[in-house]
């Protein structure tokens, strides 16, 4: 039998998605996992459009935006009724985003981005006044 | 410094935050690189990139027209009136 390896531990945010969990690992950290565990990586290329419509620029930003805004606001530690109500925008509104259904306009995702932003720098600020503690 | 080096200066930043942003290096970056088709961005990188340079420079874009440009000329082209407003008013 072969030497043990050692175990390493990664980082990864999770997403909720039609329900179910979702870890999200960086393709390299995922093949570097399967080198390790001797499992062959296969990456899953997606189904291309129905009705032969190629994306455009704005249906691809739909997509790619909504799970960069829940990974955000998570990291922010926040709910979509809390981040709503600090960035002033209607929870209709940032639900349809975070589902890739719509892109807001500049000024509502400034308003998203500063609100994320003040909720991240109290967490910090909250993180460093704890070990701080002695 | 000249009026021509700090424009070069202001350019070598915007260039080099613009690619920062999305993990693209100083060197490919140029005036005439655009957002979306060159450097892949989506409406949150452009957003955080605004504000980067927002608080690198000290001044604030106006939405409606920084949400419109589409290159980083555009971006430097914006930027360097306000700039000449912020450096008349200080001198006030």
């Amino acid at each position: 039998m072969g030497a043990k390896q050692k175990p390493v531990s990664i980082e990864c945010q999770s997403i909720v998605l039609s329900g179910k969990r979702y870890a999200v690992v960086e393709e390299d950290t995922l093949r570097a996992i399967c080198d390790r565990a001797c499992v062959r990586f296969n990456v899953d290329t997606p189904p291309p459009p129905p009705c032969d419509v190629i994306p455009s620029a704005d249906m691809l930003d739909e997509r790619r935006l909504g799970p960069r805004i829940v990974l955000r606001r998570r990291r922010a530690g926040m709910t979509q009724i809390e981040l709503a109500r600090r960035a002033g925008v209607r929870v209709e509104t940032l639900n349809r985003v975070e589902k890739g259904r719509t892109i807001p306009d500049f000024a509502t995702m400034r308003k998203l981005v500063v609100a994320m932003n003040q909720a991240e720098a109290t967490i910090r600020e909250e993180t460093v006044a704890v070990e701080r503690i002695p | 410094m000249t009026a021509k080096q700090d424009r070069d200066h202001i350019i070598d930043r915007i260039c080099f935050l613009a690619g920062d942003q999305v993990g693209v290096e100083r060197e490919q970056v140029s005036l005439e690189t655009r957002f979306e088709a060159d450097l892949e961005y989506d409406s949150l990188d452009k957003v955080e990139f605004t504000m980067t340079v927002e608080d690198e420079f000290d001044i604030d874009f106006p939405d409606e027209a920084i949400a419109d440009v589409a290159s980083i000329g555009q971006v430097v082209d914006l930027l360097m009136p306000l700039l000449e407003h912020q450096e008349t008013v200080s001198a006030q």
